[in-house]
């Protein structure tokens, strides 16, 4: 199911070297099912904007709550490109742009709130846990613009990393020992 | 391979090596979320490369031994010294990087073994919780506020004046690090205490009512704030009252609670910590000790490579041939080597065509006075005998008949002697060329023997010889060596006695030998004549003419062999040779 899934929406890109690559690599890495985490699409709340929200199982869920309590830091990041569709075989779409947006959050023990940062600094506070894991799992508004006549999709995937090590344990997290768990790439067209 | 394209290769390796390394380390955030499908392994990929490139040199070290015993096993110039430089060159290598590694892995585990301590671990969280009571106490004191009645009146009383209010507050709440007043559309209308605690009219609505979550100042500082919306009035004010905890409260609560999570993460993961200190260290040791040998064998060879071309032309000309010459392109130690070997290579051959001129001449010289007093011995008893003959003649016909017989007996018999000591002179001088062709060993030496095997009081015994000894030889001559050797040694035995016959392979460098044995129980070489036997026209025998030994020698010589002998007086003497046997090519 896998296959067809990832070869369906890589497929869709046209991008036939990259989908080579991908399927001859994850055949090597990947001989399992695993989806805990997917994204979807939220309504936009803006014109010519995208936000997207990750879905985790509650086992995935739990599993995040518990490595908070236990100190560790999560991350998740938020991926979304932006293609022209283009109607060849051999050399694949365009990626016209690429933006990411990553938080990272926390357990604080002294105030017992969950605390979630972005890359630009902002810090905020959750007390409870619903509201912090629905702010955890929303990615903020990625602005995309039309260009008149053009073909254009957008694909997004998050990325999650449930636990990231504290120094010196952190050379856990360069040979592989941090979990990280991603999404498949979820298409949307957009029209010309 | 050969030597260039083994050192083009190994720099290409190591070029490769690095680029990747490079390349890995510069695409891989970018190619593994690419990649990425349920629970990523970019660790894992990242391990395959290493350990692609680990295997990578791991073949190329193999191969290289596997080479180094082939040369060993087929013993190429050169080889042992190379095995013992790359031998020792991975001793050093191993010497210094694997105690340093099981030092460094060891030294690493056992300072974080003694920093996460469990008594850190009590420690750390006794602070924590001397911390966290302290805020919650904190917390406490500043949501009393909205309970504590004289607090109460002094907020909703704002008439009493603002400057009171705070003087009241602050004789409460003596902590009281600042105090602002908003009206309901957020306009600043008041402030007092600490003016770095300031809020913002949009922040001052922003806030929720009561206790907001604390925050942290660029400087360190943590402040809690309590908002407080007086009375009902439609243009009631908003109260905020800011707090401040110690300047250091935030941070060092901060540093316990990521040591104690640091310290919970390595307890859960200690043994693949452990594990990947050694992996990591392994990943980065291991190829540098892979390349350390590599280098080795590239070395060695450049070390060896002109020591087996001056071995190599050291054989050439101990085997004669002087025209060989060392060759080397780099001009280092090794260049003025070979430059002074050749130098020296030339003066030896000028010097040895001098001495084989010299020595020609000294053995003609030799050769013309033994010849003239061969000669002259059997002159006399000629010259004698004539002068008899013509005296007597001449003062006593009457005998004289009486002495012709005698006399010309005696000039025949010494003119015989001549006629044979010249043909035999003859022989030596006009030795034919040998005509080389492969001959088996033993068909020789059964040939030579089969005319000496029914002497009286003579017993020849002919070991076992191979039938793979076959000599690239002229076969009359090779005869003719054994059978002056078997007339020698059965004149040495008058008596009678043994000989026996004996060939053995051996091996000098390269080249296969047969070593023929010839032993009799004669009576033995004096010490004074043994320097001499071999020397033209030297015989102890009363009807020897001296030549036999040397045509030997020469014939031998002609086979690019050897002679040489042992002997014992009363004993018997045995003759070595050393033939060439065909080399089959």
């Amino acid at each position: 199911m896998l296959w067809l899934s990832y070869l369906n929406a890589v497929s869709k890109k046209s991008n036939l070297p990259r989908t080579l690559f991908s399927f001859l690599s994850l055949s090597l890495f990947f001989p399992h099912d695993l989806r805990p985490l997917e994204t979807t699409y939220l309504p936009a709340a803006e014109p010519h904007t995208v936000q997207i929200l990750a879905c985790l199982t509650p086992g995935e869920v739990a599993r995040l709550q518990e490595a908070l309590k236990d100190g560790y830091r999560a991350e998740i990041s938020f991926i979304l490109r932006i293609y022209e569709a283009r109607k060849t075989v051999f050399f694949g779409d365009t990626l016209l742009y690429e933006a990411q947006h990553t938080y990272t959050a926390w357990w604080d023990p002294v105030g017992r709130e969950y605390l979630l940062a972005t890359p630009r600094g902002e810090q905020f506070h959750f007390p409870f846990w619903e509201q912090f894991y629905s702010r955890f799992t929303h990615s903020p508004l990625f602005r995309v613009p039309t260009l008149k006549g053009m073909r254009m999709y957008t694909t997004c995937q998050a990325v999650l990393k449930p636990k990231l090590f504290n120094p010196p344990l952190q050379i856990l997290n360069s040979v592989g020992q941090s979990e990280s768990i991603a999404s498949s790439w979820l298409r949307m067209d957009w029209a010309p | 391979m050969r030597k260039d394209t083994f050192q083009a290769a190994f720099l290409g390796l190591l070029f490769m090596y690095l680029a990747l390394i490079v390349l890995v380390l510069l695409f891989s955030a970018r190619l593994i979320p690419d990649l990425s499908r349920g629970y990523t392994t970019q660790g894992w990929i990242l391990l395959i490369l290493a350990l692609f490139f680990l295997l990578f040199l791991l073949g190329m070290v193999v191969l290289n031994i596997l080479r180094l015993f082939r040369d060993r096993y087929s013993r190429k110039p050169g080889v042992r010294f190379k095995v013992r430089l790359v031998g020792f060159f991975i001793l050093i290598s191993a010497v210094s990087s694997i105690p340093q590694g099981v030092l460094s892995v060891s030294f690493l585990n056992s300072t974080v073994n003694t920093i996460f301590h469990p008594s850190l671990r009590e420690a750390l969280e006794g602070g924590l919780s001397i911390a966290i009571t302290y805020y919650d106490e904190k917390i406490e004191h500043i949501r009393s506020i909205g309970r504590n009645r004289f607090a109460q009146q002094v907020l909703e009383r704002p008439d009493r004046g603002t400057s009171r209010a705070w003087n009241d507050l602050r004789s409460l709440y003596p902590d009281l690090s600042a105090y602002q007043v908003f009206s309901l559309r957020g306009v600043p209308l008041f402030f007092a205490g600490n003016t770095a605690l300031s809020l913002e009219g949009p922040a001052a609505l922003s806030a929720p009512e009561g206790l907001s979550p604390r925050e942290t100042k660029s400087g360190g500082v943590t402040i809690l704030r309590f908002k407080q919306v007086i009375g009902t009035d439609p243009n009631r004010p908003i109260v905020i009252l800011s707090f401040t905890l110690p300047e250091s409260f935030d941070r060092n609560a901060e540093r316990i609670t990521t040591t104690l999570n640091t310290f919970t993460q390595l307890e859960q993961h200690r043994a693949q910590f452990n594990a990947t200190v050694i992996i990591v260290y392994s990943f980065f040791a291991f190829p540098l000790l892979l390349l350390s040998i590599l280098v080795s064998f590239l070395l060695s060879d450049e070390i060896i490579r002109p020591i087996v071309n001056i071995e190599e032309a050291t054989r050439r000309v101990a085997e004669g041939d002087f025209s060989y010459r060392i060759l080397s392109r780099s001009r280092d130690d090794l260049f003025h080597l070979a430059e002074s070997f050749n130098r020296m290579v030339t003066e030896l051959e000028k010097s040895r065509r001098t001495l084989v001129q010299t020595e020609k001449v000294t053995a003609w010289q030799e050769i013309a006075q033994q010849l003239a007093h061969e000669i002259k011995n059997p002159l006399t008893p000629i010259k004698l005998s004539a002068e008899r003959l013509l005296k007597k003649y001449q003062e006593d016909r009457e005998h004289f008949e009486r002495i012709l017989q005698s006399s010309v007996e005696t000039i025949l018999k010494e003119t015989n002697s001549l006629d044979k000591l010249l043909k035999e002179f003859k022989d030596f001088s006009r030795l034919p060329t040998p005509v080389m062709r492969p001959v088996p060993l033993k068909l020789i030496i059964e040939e030579a023997v089969q005319g000496y095997r029914y002497t009286p009081r003579i017993r020849i015994t002919v070991d076992p010889i191979p039938d793979s000894f076959i000599l690239m030889a002229d076969a009359d001559q090779i005869r003719q060596i054994f059978t002056n050797l078997l007339t020698n040694s059965i004149e040495a035995m008058p008596e009678g006695g043994d000989i026996r016959i004996r060939a053995d392979l051996v091996k000098k460098g390269n080249t296969r030998y047969c070593r023929i044995l010839v032993a009799d129980t004669g009576v033995g070489i004096s010490d004074e004549y043994k320097n001499l036997v071999f020397n033209p026209y030297f015989t102890t025998k009363a009807q020897g003419t001296g030549l036999g030994l040397s045509i030997v020698e020469r014939i031998i010589f002609d086979h690019k062999g050897q002679i040489w002998f042992e002997s014992e007086q009363g004993k018997g003497t045995t003759f070595f040779i050393d033939l060439p046997l065909e080399s089959g090519e």
